[in-house]
Protein backbone atom coordinates (compact mmCIF):
# COMPACT_ATOMS: atom_id res chain seq x y z
CA UNK A 1 0.00 0.00 0.00
CA UNK A 2 1.52 3.41 -1.19
CA UNK A 3 0.80 6.87 0.93
CA UNK A 4 -1.15 7.63 -2.72
CA UNK A 5 -3.29 4.71 -2.29
CA UNK A 6 -7.19 5.59 -1.22
CA UNK A 7 -8.55 1.80 -1.73
CA UNK A 8 -8.53 1.69 2.03
CA UNK A 9 -9.39 4.88 3.06
CA UNK A 10 -12.65 5.45 4.99
CA UNK A 11 -14.51 7.82 6.59
CA UNK A 12 -16.10 7.62 9.68
CA UNK A 13 -17.95 10.29 11.00
CA UNK A 14 -16.15 13.14 8.62
CA UNK A 15 -12.45 11.76 9.82
CA UNK A 16 -11.03 10.58 6.72
CA UNK A 17 -8.46 7.46 7.67
CA UNK A 18 -6.28 6.62 4.69
CA UNK A 19 -6.26 2.71 6.53
CA UNK A 20 -9.66 1.40 8.04
CA UNK A 21 -7.14 0.39 11.16
CA UNK A 22 -7.74 2.43 14.35
CA UNK A 23 -5.32 1.68 17.27
CA UNK A 24 -7.81 1.29 19.95
CA UNK A 25 -8.10 3.04 23.42
CA UNK A 26 -5.97 2.16 26.56
CA UNK A 27 -3.26 0.79 24.40
CA UNK A 28 -0.91 3.51 22.86
CA UNK A 29 1.52 5.32 25.52
CA UNK A 30 2.34 8.92 25.19
CA UNK A 31 6.11 8.04 24.66
CA UNK A 32 7.06 10.31 21.66
CA UNK A 33 9.05 7.67 19.68
CA UNK A 34 6.16 5.58 19.45
CA UNK A 35 4.31 8.47 17.73
CA UNK A 36 6.58 8.88 14.46
CA UNK A 37 5.36 7.67 11.13
CA UNK A 38 8.04 4.50 10.93
CA UNK A 39 6.42 2.76 14.12
CA UNK A 40 2.91 3.94 12.58
CA UNK A 41 2.99 2.43 9.43
CA UNK A 42 -0.56 1.11 8.63
CA UNK A 43 -2.53 3.20 11.14
CA UNK A 44 -5.21 4.58 10.18
CA UNK A 45 -6.21 6.94 13.53
CA UNK A 46 -5.40 6.28 17.37
CA UNK A 47 -7.54 6.29 20.28
CA UNK A 48 -6.14 7.66 23.23
CA UNK A 49 -6.31 6.48 26.29
CA UNK A 50 -9.42 7.46 28.41
CA UNK A 51 -9.45 10.93 29.81
CA UNK A 52 -11.41 12.15 32.77
CA UNK A 53 -12.07 15.38 34.48
CA UNK A 54 -9.37 15.06 37.24
CA UNK A 55 -6.47 12.84 37.86
CA UNK A 56 -7.27 8.68 38.37
CA UNK A 57 -4.70 6.41 39.85
CA UNK A 58 -6.43 3.45 38.24
CA UNK A 59 -7.14 0.66 40.38
CA UNK A 60 -5.14 -1.63 42.74
CA UNK A 61 -3.64 -4.88 42.90
CA UNK A 62 -3.36 -6.88 39.67
CA UNK A 63 -4.38 -5.45 36.63
CA UNK A 64 -3.71 -7.98 33.36
CA UNK A 65 -3.91 -11.51 33.44
CA UNK A 66 -3.82 -13.88 30.81
CA UNK A 67 -6.83 -16.50 29.89
CA UNK A 68 -6.46 -18.82 26.72
CA UNK A 69 -6.46 -16.72 23.78
CA UNK A 70 -6.64 -13.60 25.76
CA UNK A 71 -6.21 -11.61 28.44
CA UNK A 72 -8.41 -10.12 31.01
CA UNK A 73 -7.35 -6.04 32.16
CA UNK A 74 -8.48 -4.15 35.47
CA UNK A 75 -6.72 -1.00 34.56
CA UNK A 76 -9.38 1.74 35.86
CA UNK A 77 -8.92 4.82 33.41
CA UNK A 78 -5.63 6.00 35.26
CA UNK A 79 -5.17 8.94 33.51
CA UNK A 80 -3.62 12.49 34.18
CA UNK A 81 -7.14 14.38 33.77
CA UNK A 82 -7.88 16.41 31.08
CA UNK A 83 -5.93 19.48 31.30
CA UNK A 84 -2.80 16.86 31.53
CA UNK A 85 -3.64 15.75 28.49
CA UNK A 86 -4.17 18.93 27.07
CA UNK A 87 -0.74 20.21 27.83
CA UNK A 88 1.30 17.33 28.28
CA UNK A 89 -0.15 14.70 25.65
CA UNK A 90 -1.93 16.26 23.24
CA UNK A 91 1.43 17.86 21.58
CA UNK A 92 2.78 14.40 21.58
CA UNK A 93 -0.41 13.02 20.06
CA UNK A 94 -0.40 15.44 17.05
CA UNK A 95 3.19 14.96 16.12
CA UNK A 96 1.72 11.73 14.39
CA UNK A 97 0.11 13.90 11.76
CA UNK A 98 -2.58 11.02 11.88
CA UNK A 99 -6.12 11.64 12.75
CA UNK A 100 -6.54 10.84 16.33
CA UNK A 101 -10.06 10.37 18.90
CA UNK A 102 -10.24 11.45 21.94
CA UNK A 103 -11.40 8.82 24.02
CA UNK A 104 -13.57 10.25 26.98
CA UNK A 105 -14.61 8.53 29.62
CA UNK A 106 -18.62 8.98 30.79
CA UNK A 107 -18.82 10.11 34.39
CA UNK A 108 -21.10 11.91 36.14
CA UNK A 109 -23.03 14.63 34.39
CA UNK A 110 -21.39 17.48 35.50
CA UNK A 111 -17.70 16.15 35.34
CA UNK A 112 -18.44 14.90 31.63
CA UNK A 113 -19.82 18.41 30.51
CA UNK A 114 -16.54 19.93 32.09
CA UNK A 115 -14.35 17.82 30.33
CA UNK A 116 -16.27 17.80 26.90
CA UNK A 117 -15.99 21.77 27.13
CA UNK A 118 -12.46 21.89 27.83
CA UNK A 119 -12.07 19.66 24.99
CA UNK A 120 -14.28 21.61 22.56
CA UNK A 121 -12.77 24.43 23.11
CA UNK A 122 -10.01 23.54 20.98
CA UNK A 123 -12.08 21.59 18.71
CA UNK A 124 -10.34 22.38 15.90
CA UNK A 125 -7.10 20.67 16.94
CA UNK A 126 -9.17 17.42 17.51
CA UNK A 127 -10.78 15.13 14.84
CA UNK A 128 -13.26 13.36 16.94
CA UNK A 129 -14.10 12.48 21.28
CA UNK A 130 -15.09 9.13 21.29
CA UNK A 131 -17.24 8.80 24.39
CA UNK A 132 -16.72 5.61 26.15
CA UNK A 133 -20.13 4.67 27.99
CA UNK A 134 -18.62 1.19 28.32
CA UNK A 135 -15.80 1.07 30.53
CA UNK A 136 -16.14 -2.03 33.14
CA UNK A 137 -13.51 -1.11 35.26
CA UNK A 138 -15.13 1.39 37.30
CA UNK A 139 -17.66 2.13 39.74
CA UNK A 140 -18.62 5.88 39.25
CA UNK A 141 -20.27 6.63 35.48
CA UNK A 142 -18.79 4.29 32.72
CA UNK A 143 -20.43 0.53 31.75
CA UNK A 144 -23.68 1.73 33.39
CA UNK A 145 -24.30 4.19 31.14
CA UNK A 146 -24.05 1.90 28.01
CA UNK A 147 -26.13 -0.78 29.13
CA UNK A 148 -29.80 0.98 28.12
CA UNK A 149 -30.97 2.71 25.37
CA UNK A 150 -32.06 5.37 28.12
CA UNK A 151 -28.74 6.15 29.89
CA UNK A 152 -26.88 5.91 26.60
CA UNK A 153 -29.16 8.49 25.13
CA UNK A 154 -28.76 10.90 28.07
CA UNK A 155 -24.84 10.27 27.99
CA UNK A 156 -24.76 10.45 24.19
CA UNK A 157 -27.17 13.91 24.16
CA UNK A 158 -25.11 15.47 26.81
CA UNK A 159 -21.85 15.03 24.83
CA UNK A 160 -23.65 16.32 21.86
CA UNK A 161 -24.55 19.57 24.03
CA UNK A 162 -20.91 20.46 24.69
CA UNK A 163 -18.81 18.50 21.85
CA UNK A 164 -19.59 20.18 18.37
CA UNK A 165 -16.81 17.45 16.32
CA UNK A 166 -17.25 14.04 15.58
CA UNK A 167 -18.50 11.93 18.06
CA UNK A 168 -18.03 8.61 17.76
CA UNK A 169 -19.42 6.25 20.72
CA UNK A 170 -17.76 3.24 22.07
CA UNK A 171 -20.80 0.81 22.68
CA UNK A 172 -19.98 -2.19 25.73
CA UNK A 173 -21.01 -5.90 24.87
CA UNK A 174 -22.40 -6.00 28.45
CA UNK A 175 -25.71 -4.32 27.45
CA UNK A 176 -29.08 -6.73 27.09
CA UNK A 177 -29.78 -4.35 24.40
CA UNK A 178 -27.17 -3.60 22.39
CA UNK A 179 -29.24 -3.02 19.02
CA UNK A 180 -31.31 -0.38 21.89
CA UNK A 181 -28.53 0.90 22.73
CA UNK A 182 -26.64 1.89 19.46
CA UNK A 183 -30.52 2.83 17.83
CA UNK A 184 -30.67 5.63 20.68
CA UNK A 185 -26.87 6.15 20.47
CA UNK A 186 -27.54 7.01 16.52
CA UNK A 187 -30.80 8.91 17.86
CA UNK A 188 -28.79 11.60 20.23
CA UNK A 189 -26.69 12.20 17.77
CA UNK A 190 -23.67 9.82 17.36
CA UNK A 191 -21.75 10.66 14.31
CA UNK A 192 -20.36 6.38 14.34
CA UNK A 193 -20.56 3.87 16.72
CA UNK A 194 -17.53 1.49 18.30
CA UNK A 195 -18.88 -1.99 18.61
CA UNK A 196 -17.43 -3.30 21.25
CA UNK A 197 -15.23 -2.66 24.15
CA UNK A 198 -14.17 -5.42 26.47
CA UNK A 199 -16.41 -8.61 27.74
CA UNK A 200 -16.70 -8.38 31.76
CA UNK A 201 -15.05 -11.52 32.73
CA UNK A 202 -13.19 -12.88 36.00
CA UNK A 203 -10.40 -15.24 37.05
CA UNK A 204 -9.56 -16.95 40.73
CA UNK A 205 -6.50 -17.45 41.89
CA UNK A 206 -6.21 -21.10 42.94
CA UNK A 207 -3.55 -20.69 44.84
CA UNK A 208 -5.01 -18.31 47.19
CA UNK A 209 -8.26 -18.97 46.65
CA UNK A 210 -9.44 -15.44 45.76
CA UNK A 211 -10.73 -13.31 42.37
CA UNK A 212 -7.49 -12.47 40.96
CA UNK A 213 -8.88 -8.53 40.64
CA UNK A 214 -9.43 -6.48 43.50
CA UNK A 215 -12.88 -5.63 41.54
CA UNK A 216 -13.69 -9.40 41.26
CA UNK A 217 -14.90 -8.77 37.59
CA UNK A 218 -12.14 -7.33 34.72
CA UNK A 219 -12.56 -6.89 30.79
CA UNK A 220 -11.63 -9.96 28.65
CA UNK A 221 -9.92 -9.16 25.26
CA UNK A 222 -7.82 -10.89 22.85
CA UNK A 223 -8.70 -13.39 20.10
CA UNK A 224 -11.15 -15.16 22.20
CA UNK A 225 -13.81 -12.51 21.81
CA UNK A 226 -13.42 -12.24 18.12
CA UNK A 227 -16.81 -14.26 17.28
CA UNK A 228 -18.75 -12.16 20.23
CA UNK A 229 -17.64 -8.54 18.58
CA UNK A 230 -18.64 -9.95 15.30
CA UNK A 231 -22.26 -10.51 16.07
CA UNK A 232 -21.85 -7.37 18.14
CA UNK A 233 -21.04 -5.62 14.72
CA UNK A 234 -23.82 -7.98 13.03
CA UNK A 235 -26.60 -6.70 15.27
CA UNK A 236 -25.85 -3.12 15.83
CA UNK A 237 -24.85 -3.03 11.79
CA UNK A 238 -29.01 -4.30 11.25
CA UNK A 239 -29.51 -1.31 13.25
CA UNK A 240 -27.89 1.77 12.49
CA UNK A 241 -26.81 3.77 9.61
CA UNK A 242 -23.87 5.49 10.76
CA UNK A 243 -20.17 3.71 10.20
CA UNK A 244 -19.06 1.51 12.75
CA UNK A 245 -15.82 0.49 13.84
CA UNK A 246 -15.79 -2.81 14.56
CA UNK A 247 -13.79 -3.52 17.67
CA UNK A 248 -12.63 -7.12 19.48
CA UNK A 249 -10.20 -9.64 18.77
CA UNK A 250 -8.75 -8.29 15.40
CA UNK A 251 -5.72 -9.95 14.91
CA UNK A 252 -5.39 -10.83 11.27
CA UNK A 253 -6.55 -9.54 8.00
CA UNK A 254 -8.86 -11.95 7.55
CA UNK A 255 -10.42 -10.90 10.75
CA UNK A 256 -10.84 -7.16 9.94
CA UNK A 257 -12.68 -8.29 6.47
CA UNK A 258 -15.13 -10.16 8.37
CA UNK A 259 -15.77 -7.31 10.41
CA UNK A 260 -16.28 -4.79 7.29
CA UNK A 261 -18.29 -7.70 5.20
CA UNK A 262 -20.61 -7.88 8.57
CA UNK A 263 -20.92 -4.33 8.19
CA UNK A 264 -18.26 -2.44 10.24
CA UNK A 265 -16.30 0.39 7.84
CA UNK A 266 -12.96 -0.01 9.99
CA UNK A 267 -11.35 -1.96 13.08
CA UNK A 268 -9.97 -0.86 16.62
CA UNK A 269 -7.14 -3.04 17.18
CA UNK A 270 -5.19 -3.08 20.97
CA UNK A 271 -4.34 -6.56 22.47
CA UNK A 272 -3.05 -7.41 18.82
CA UNK A 273 -0.74 -4.59 19.38
CA UNK A 274 0.54 -5.78 22.32
CA UNK A 275 2.11 -8.81 20.89
CA UNK A 276 2.75 -7.56 17.47
CA UNK A 277 3.69 -3.78 16.74
CA UNK A 278 3.63 -4.92 12.82
CA UNK A 279 -0.45 -5.61 13.29
CA UNK A 280 -1.86 -2.67 10.98
CA UNK A 281 1.23 -2.84 7.78
CA UNK A 282 0.33 -6.60 8.26
CA UNK A 283 -3.77 -5.87 7.99
CA UNK A 284 -3.25 -3.52 5.40
CA UNK A 285 -1.05 -5.14 3.20
CA UNK A 286 -3.79 -7.95 3.34
CA UNK A 287 -6.48 -6.00 2.48
CA UNK A 288 -5.06 -4.40 -0.54
CA UNK A 289 -3.96 -7.53 -1.81
CA UNK A 290 -7.41 -9.48 -1.25
CA UNK A 291 -9.12 -5.99 -3.12
CA UNK A 292 -6.23 -6.61 -6.35
CA UNK A 293 -7.18 -10.20 -6.57
CA UNK A 294 -11.07 -9.58 -6.25
CA UNK A 295 -10.40 -6.80 -8.92
CA UNK A 296 -12.13 -4.27 -6.09
CA UNK A 297 -10.71 -0.37 -6.29
CA UNK A 298 -12.21 -0.18 -2.89
CA UNK A 299 -12.57 -1.63 0.69
CA UNK A 300 -16.26 0.20 1.23
CA UNK A 301 -17.28 -1.98 -1.58
CA UNK A 302 -17.48 -4.73 1.15
CA UNK A 303 -19.01 -3.08 3.86
CA UNK A 304 -21.89 -5.76 5.20
CA UNK A 305 -21.48 -7.92 1.98
CA UNK A 306 -22.13 -10.53 3.94
CA UNK A 307 -25.43 -9.70 5.33
CA UNK B 1 18.69 8.51 44.02
CA UNK B 2 18.88 6.12 40.93
CA UNK B 3 16.64 7.21 37.45
CA UNK B 4 17.55 5.27 34.90
CA UNK B 5 16.43 6.28 31.69
CA UNK B 6 13.33 5.06 30.60
CA UNK B 7 12.97 2.60 27.01
CA UNK B 8 10.48 1.32 25.17
CA UNK B 9 11.14 -1.38 23.04
CA UNK B 10 12.97 -0.50 19.81
CA UNK B 11 10.27 -3.10 17.96
CA UNK B 12 9.48 -6.90 17.62
CA UNK B 13 11.99 -8.85 16.15
CA UNK B 14 12.51 -12.88 15.15
CA UNK B 15 15.10 -14.58 16.97
CA UNK B 16 15.91 -18.31 16.07
CA UNK B 17 17.40 -20.58 18.96
CA UNK B 18 21.26 -21.68 18.71
CA UNK B 19 20.86 -23.84 21.48
CA UNK B 20 19.17 -25.23 24.45
CA UNK B 21 20.60 -26.18 27.81
CA UNK B 22 18.71 -27.98 30.49
CA UNK B 23 20.51 -26.68 33.94
CA UNK B 24 17.96 -28.34 36.59
CA UNK B 25 15.22 -29.95 36.23
CA UNK B 26 13.20 -27.18 35.69
CA UNK B 27 16.04 -24.53 34.92
CA UNK B 28 17.03 -23.93 31.28
CA UNK B 29 18.94 -21.36 29.45
CA UNK B 30 18.61 -20.56 25.64
CA UNK B 31 20.74 -19.04 23.13
CA UNK B 32 19.00 -17.17 20.70
CA UNK B 33 20.28 -15.30 17.65
CA UNK B 34 18.85 -11.65 17.45
CA UNK B 35 21.20 -9.17 16.21
CA UNK B 36 18.95 -6.06 16.89
CA UNK B 37 18.42 -6.83 20.38
CA UNK B 38 21.99 -8.20 20.89
CA UNK B 39 23.28 -5.26 19.67
CA UNK B 40 20.71 -2.80 21.65
CA UNK B 41 20.57 -4.70 25.06
CA UNK B 42 22.03 -3.33 28.13
CA UNK B 43 22.39 -4.83 31.50
CA UNK B 44 19.48 -4.82 33.25
CA UNK B 45 16.94 -4.54 30.10
CA UNK B 46 14.66 -7.33 29.29
CA UNK B 47 12.56 -9.07 26.05
CA UNK B 48 9.19 -10.24 25.67
CA UNK B 49 9.25 -13.46 24.33
CA UNK B 50 6.26 -15.78 22.83
CA UNK B 51 5.90 -18.16 20.15
CA UNK B 52 4.68 -16.65 16.96
CA UNK B 53 1.40 -17.62 15.07
CA UNK B 54 0.37 -18.92 18.69
CA UNK B 55 -2.54 -17.38 20.48
CA UNK B 56 -2.20 -19.53 23.49
CA UNK B 57 -0.34 -18.76 25.26
CA UNK B 58 -0.89 -15.33 23.68
CA UNK B 59 1.10 -12.19 25.36
CA UNK B 60 4.69 -12.14 25.73
CA UNK B 61 6.38 -13.15 28.71
CA UNK B 62 9.28 -10.64 30.25
CA UNK B 63 12.35 -12.35 30.74
CA UNK B 64 16.07 -10.42 31.41
CA UNK B 65 18.81 -10.76 29.07
CA UNK B 66 21.55 -12.76 30.66
CA UNK B 67 24.18 -11.50 28.00
CA UNK B 68 24.35 -10.39 24.60
CA UNK B 69 27.16 -10.91 21.99
CA UNK B 70 28.18 -10.72 18.38
CA UNK B 71 24.51 -11.49 16.97
CA UNK B 72 23.16 -14.01 19.87
CA UNK B 73 21.60 -13.17 23.29
CA UNK B 74 20.70 -15.65 26.12
CA UNK B 75 17.97 -15.84 28.35
CA UNK B 76 17.39 -18.39 31.64
CA UNK B 77 13.98 -19.13 32.83
CA UNK B 78 12.54 -21.79 35.46
CA UNK B 79 9.60 -23.91 33.58
CA UNK B 80 6.61 -22.42 35.70
CA UNK B 81 3.79 -22.45 33.53
CA UNK B 82 2.68 -22.81 30.04
CA UNK B 83 5.16 -20.92 27.97
CA UNK B 84 7.91 -21.68 30.41
CA UNK B 85 6.95 -25.19 29.36
CA UNK B 86 6.67 -24.71 25.53
CA UNK B 87 10.31 -22.89 26.23
CA UNK B 88 11.69 -25.86 27.50
CA UNK B 89 11.16 -28.28 25.10
CA UNK B 90 12.06 -25.94 21.98
CA UNK B 91 14.63 -26.83 19.72
CA UNK B 92 17.29 -25.24 17.68
CA UNK B 93 16.58 -23.44 14.53
CA UNK B 94 13.17 -22.78 16.00
CA UNK B 95 12.13 -19.27 15.49
CA UNK B 96 10.54 -17.20 18.87
CA UNK B 97 8.87 -13.42 18.29
CA UNK B 98 11.24 -10.95 20.72
CA UNK B 99 9.75 -7.12 21.63
CA UNK B 100 12.77 -5.59 23.16
CA UNK B 101 14.91 -4.76 24.32
CA UNK B 102 13.41 -2.64 26.42
CA UNK B 103 13.38 -1.17 30.09
CA UNK B 104 15.79 1.49 32.02
CA UNK B 105 17.97 -1.42 33.14
CA UNK B 106 20.86 -1.04 35.72
CA UNK B 107 22.48 1.74 34.68
CA UNK B 108 25.94 2.61 35.52
CA UNK B 109 27.13 2.50 39.12
CA UNK B 110 27.75 5.47 40.87
CA UNK B 111 29.77 3.85 43.53
CA UNK B 112 33.08 2.32 43.18
CA UNK B 113 31.94 -1.26 44.55
CA UNK B 114 28.78 -2.73 43.46
CA UNK B 115 27.40 -5.91 45.14
CA UNK B 116 25.59 -7.86 43.19
CA UNK B 117 22.72 -9.77 45.38
CA UNK B 118 20.87 -12.48 43.65
CA UNK B 119 17.78 -14.90 44.08
CA UNK B 120 17.51 -18.09 42.30
CA UNK B 121 16.69 -16.92 38.51
CA UNK B 122 16.80 -13.53 40.10
CA UNK B 123 21.36 -14.38 38.79
CA UNK B 124 20.30 -13.32 35.00
CA UNK B 125 19.97 -9.57 34.49
CA UNK B 126 23.07 -9.67 36.61
CA UNK B 127 25.38 -12.04 35.07
CA UNK B 128 24.87 -9.30 31.96
CA UNK B 129 25.58 -7.07 34.80
CA UNK B 130 28.99 -8.23 36.30
CA UNK B 131 30.09 -9.33 32.60
CA UNK B 132 29.68 -5.51 31.56
CA UNK B 133 30.79 -4.05 34.63
CA UNK B 134 33.10 -1.06 33.97
CA UNK B 135 36.72 -2.65 34.93
CA UNK B 136 37.69 0.56 37.51
CA UNK B 137 34.37 -0.72 39.33
CA UNK B 138 34.92 -3.41 42.45
CA UNK B 139 32.40 -6.15 41.91
CA UNK B 140 30.41 -8.79 44.14
CA UNK B 141 28.61 -11.61 43.67
CA UNK B 142 25.92 -13.32 46.49
CA UNK B 143 23.69 -15.95 45.05
CA UNK B 144 21.12 -17.78 47.56
CA UNK B 145 19.05 -20.65 46.65
CA UNK B 146 17.11 -22.53 48.59
CA UNK B 147 18.03 -26.18 48.62
CA UNK B 148 20.05 -28.95 46.96
CA UNK B 149 18.27 -28.99 43.81
CA UNK B 150 20.00 -25.89 43.01
CA UNK B 151 23.03 -27.59 43.11
CA UNK B 152 23.28 -27.81 38.73
CA UNK B 153 22.58 -24.32 38.60
CA UNK B 154 25.46 -22.87 41.03
CA UNK B 155 27.61 -25.23 39.33
CA UNK B 156 26.53 -23.27 36.09
CA UNK B 157 27.32 -19.94 37.73
CA UNK B 158 30.59 -20.60 39.08
CA UNK B 159 31.74 -21.49 35.96
CA UNK B 160 30.42 -17.83 34.36
CA UNK B 161 31.22 -15.77 37.68
CA UNK B 162 34.23 -17.38 39.49
CA UNK B 163 33.92 -15.26 42.72
CA UNK B 164 30.17 -15.98 43.35
CA UNK B 165 29.43 -16.65 47.11
CA UNK B 166 26.50 -18.99 47.74
CA UNK B 167 23.93 -18.75 50.59
CA UNK B 168 21.53 -21.65 50.66
CA UNK B 169 18.71 -22.52 53.57
CA UNK B 170 19.55 -25.72 53.87
CA UNK B 171 23.60 -25.08 53.58
CA UNK B 172 24.08 -27.51 51.62
CA UNK B 173 25.32 -24.71 48.91
CA UNK B 174 27.93 -22.48 50.16
CA UNK B 175 26.79 -21.05 53.63
CA UNK B 176 23.67 -21.46 55.52
CA UNK B 177 21.28 -18.77 55.43
CA UNK B 178 20.18 -16.61 52.96
CA UNK B 179 21.92 -13.68 51.38
CA UNK B 180 21.15 -11.53 54.10
CA UNK B 181 23.89 -13.05 56.03
CA UNK B 182 26.35 -11.95 53.11
CA UNK B 183 25.42 -8.41 52.85
CA UNK B 184 27.29 -6.19 55.97
CA UNK B 185 25.53 -4.23 59.02
CA UNK B 186 25.92 -0.87 57.17
CA UNK B 187 26.21 0.20 53.22
CA UNK B 188 29.29 2.27 53.11
CA UNK B 189 29.50 5.14 51.07
CA UNK B 190 32.02 3.40 48.29
CA UNK B 191 29.06 0.65 48.07
CA UNK B 192 25.73 -0.24 46.40
CA UNK B 193 23.81 -3.17 45.85
CA UNK B 194 22.19 -4.43 42.52
CA UNK B 195 19.47 -7.32 43.29
CA UNK B 196 17.03 -9.17 41.65
CA UNK B 197 14.97 -12.14 42.88
CA UNK B 198 11.59 -13.43 44.39
CA UNK B 199 9.97 -10.33 45.96
CA UNK B 200 10.60 -10.83 49.90
CA UNK B 201 14.19 -10.40 49.19
CA UNK B 202 14.87 -7.80 47.50
CA UNK B 203 11.93 -6.41 50.26
CA UNK B 204 14.53 -7.24 52.86
CA UNK B 205 17.69 -5.94 51.60
CA UNK B 206 15.49 -3.02 50.74
CA UNK B 207 14.57 -2.12 53.92
CA UNK B 208 17.66 -3.57 55.80
CA UNK B 209 19.84 -0.17 55.64
CA UNK B 210 18.54 2.90 57.33
CA UNK B 211 20.98 4.79 54.94
CA UNK B 212 21.74 4.24 51.80
CA UNK B 213 18.71 2.84 50.39
CA UNK B 214 19.26 5.49 47.16
CA UNK B 215 22.65 3.20 46.67
CA UNK B 216 20.61 -0.01 46.14
CA UNK B 217 18.67 -0.84 42.93
CA UNK B 218 16.10 -3.56 42.70
CA UNK B 219 15.19 -5.31 39.35
CA UNK B 220 11.32 -5.75 39.88
CA UNK B 221 8.88 -8.12 38.56
CA UNK B 222 5.38 -7.37 37.54
CA UNK B 223 2.61 -9.19 35.14
CA UNK B 224 2.70 -7.31 32.09
CA UNK B 225 0.55 -7.43 29.20
CA UNK B 226 2.15 -5.61 26.08
CA UNK B 227 6.00 -4.40 27.57
CA UNK B 228 5.94 -0.81 25.98
CA UNK B 229 4.13 0.98 28.33
CA UNK B 230 0.96 1.23 26.98
CA UNK B 231 -1.83 -0.68 29.15
CA UNK B 232 -0.49 0.22 32.22
CA UNK B 233 -1.13 -3.31 33.68
CA UNK B 234 2.49 -3.63 35.22
CA UNK B 235 2.27 -0.81 37.23
CA UNK B 236 3.73 -0.47 41.13
CA UNK B 237 3.47 2.35 43.21
CA UNK B 238 6.46 5.19 43.99
CA UNK B 239 7.76 8.01 46.25
CA UNK B 240 7.40 9.22 42.60
CA UNK B 241 3.72 8.05 42.04
CA UNK B 242 2.70 5.29 39.88
CA UNK B 243 5.44 3.99 37.54
CA UNK B 244 5.63 1.27 34.75
CA UNK B 245 8.01 -1.56 35.43
CA UNK B 246 8.06 -2.28 32.05
CA UNK B 247 9.61 1.18 30.46
CA UNK B 248 9.99 3.30 33.53
CA UNK B 249 11.74 0.13 35.20
CA UNK B 250 12.20 -2.42 36.00
CA UNK B 251 15.42 -1.31 37.96
CA UNK B 252 14.36 1.28 40.86
CA UNK B 253 15.87 2.62 43.74
CA UNK B 254 14.72 0.88 46.76
CA UNK B 255 14.18 4.16 48.45
CA UNK B 256 11.51 5.23 45.70
CA UNK B 257 9.53 2.08 45.54
CA UNK B 258 6.65 1.61 48.36
CA UNK B 259 7.31 -1.98 49.45
CA UNK B 260 3.98 -2.07 51.83
CA UNK B 261 2.24 -1.56 48.73
CA UNK B 262 3.93 -5.07 46.85
CA UNK B 263 2.17 -8.21 47.34
CA UNK B 264 4.33 -11.53 47.58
Amino acid sequence: MTSKDKSLSVNIGGVLLDSPIVIASGVWPYEEELWSPERLKGVGALSTKAVTLEPRIGNPGTRVWETPSGMLNSIGLQNGGVDTFIKEYLPIVRKSGLPFVVNVAVERPAETEATLKRLNEIREIIPAVELNVSCPNVDDGGMCWGLFPESAAQAVSLAREFWKGSLWVKLTPQSPDIRGVASAAEDAGADALVVANTWLGMAIDTRTARPVFERTCAGLSGPAVFPLALKAVWDVASTVNIPIVGCGGVFSYQDCLAMIMAGASAVEIGTAMFIDFETPARICNGLAGYLEEKVLSNLRELVGIAR
Amino acid sequence: MFDGESSIPAGDFKGTVRDIRQITETVFSIHIACPVISRLARPGQFIMIRFPNRSDPLLGRPLAVSSAGGDDISICFQVVGKMTALLSRILPGEILSLRGPMGNGFGLPSSTMVTMVAGALGAAPLIFAYNRMPQNIGKNFILGVADRSWYPFCEWIKKLIPEVRFFSEDGIIGKKGTVLNGLGEELSPEEEIWTCGPLPMMRAIGQKYTRGRERIRVSLETRMACGMGGCQGCVINTLKGKKRVCVDGPVFSAEEVCWDDLKG
